[in-house]
């Protein structure tokens, strides 16, 4: 899943770690960068970092 | 620290076509300052009008403190910077010592100043071995570092690099960098850099992106980053957890 930063998953994991098997944080790239710039501009507006209360109850 | 190149407004037009449309962006001395952009977005036609090969259309460029255009300043300027051009400009029947004699004499050095100037950058890009050895019978790898050897003789406080590395191996382009950086620190000279290699402009202090003769990016690569690019994160469930089910109704997708 996207995240706006490498830190964020901190607490989405913490929240999902009764549930998890492994996990792998990737680092945005320059490629990335340049290929947004030059396609689609600035990434949206992230709403909520936190999961739902609802959707912990749904897993 | 003092901005070495301060670029105001600069536009370029070619006939009815604009090529550069009023650009602004400021490069600080002794800084590796990475400009980007797709083939034909502005950047060569910018690269030419810094380096004083062609004319601007208007806007200012101030250049170590000289306005481009004004008086003597297109030469003085000239003395200041070196530039590594895509393609070599170098002569394959000449030794690499005596091509590189002959750009000294073309900056006026006397013999002394090109001796300890040849010392120093044969220092830093590993010339001894090749020295004697025509420049078209290297290597692309080896061609490279008398290119950037060329660049340095005069000893310019600011080097344009327009795509150093195009068609080199990994490990070329990283002796190549290796060197530059040691360069950079050392004498806190101030690199100018294009390139299609983006892990190459993750070592920029500053980037500007032009697109369409237009700046539509500028920041460190990690101010860059946050704004234009996702991590990713990437999680296994255990077995009892629909993962699919799940990953179609959490609230962390981006639309």
């Amino acid at each position: 899943m996207p995240i706006r930063s490498t830190i964020e998953a901190l607490e989405i994991l913490k929240e999902l770690e009764p549930v998890l098997q492994s996990f792998e944080v990737i680092k945005g790239s320059m490629d990335d960068v340049f290929i947004r710039i030059n396609e689609e501009g600035e990434l949206p507006y992230v709403n909520d970092a936190k999961l739902s209360e609802q959707t912990l109850k749904s897993i | 620290m003092v901005d070495v190149i301060e670029v105001q407004n600069l536009k370029k037009n070619y006939r009815e076509m604009a090529a550069v449309k009023g650009i602004s962006f400021k490069v600080k001395q002794g800084s590796l300052f990475a400009f980007l952009g797709t083939n034909g977005a502005g950047k060569s036609t910018t690269i030419d009008i810094l380096c004083t090969l062609t004319a601007k259309t208007s806007g200012t460029v101030k250049i170590a403190g000289h306005t481009i255009g004004t008086g003597s300043a297109n030469d003085l300027i000239r003395k200041k910077i070196g530039v590594v051009f895509q393609d070599s400009i170098l002569d394959e029947r000449l030794t690499v010592y005596e091509n590189i004699w002959h750009r000294g004499v073309a900056y006026g050095l006397s013999k002394e100043e090109w001796k300890n100037n040849y010392r120093f950058v044969a220092n830093y890009l590993h010339l001894e071995d090749i020295a004697k050895k025509k420049y078209g019978k290297l290597s692309g790898g080896q061609r490279r570092r008398v290119d950037i050897a060329r660049a340095l003789i005069h000893r310019p406080s600011i080097l344009f690099l327009d795509e150093p590395t195009t068609g080199l191996d990994p490990k070329t382009r990283q002796f190549v960098w290796q060197a530059i950086q040691k360069l950079q620190e050392e004498t806190n000279m101030t690199v100018f850099l294009t390139t299609h290699y983006m892990e190459e402009a993750t070592m920029a202090d500053e980037i500007v992106v032009i697109k369409s003769g237009k700046i539509v990016a500028q920041g460190t690569p990690n101010q860059l980053k946050e704004r234009y690019a996702y991590d990713q994160l990437s999680v296994e469930f255990n077995k009892a957890i629909d993962g699919a089910k799940y990953l179609s109704s959490h609230p962390y997708t981006f639309n």
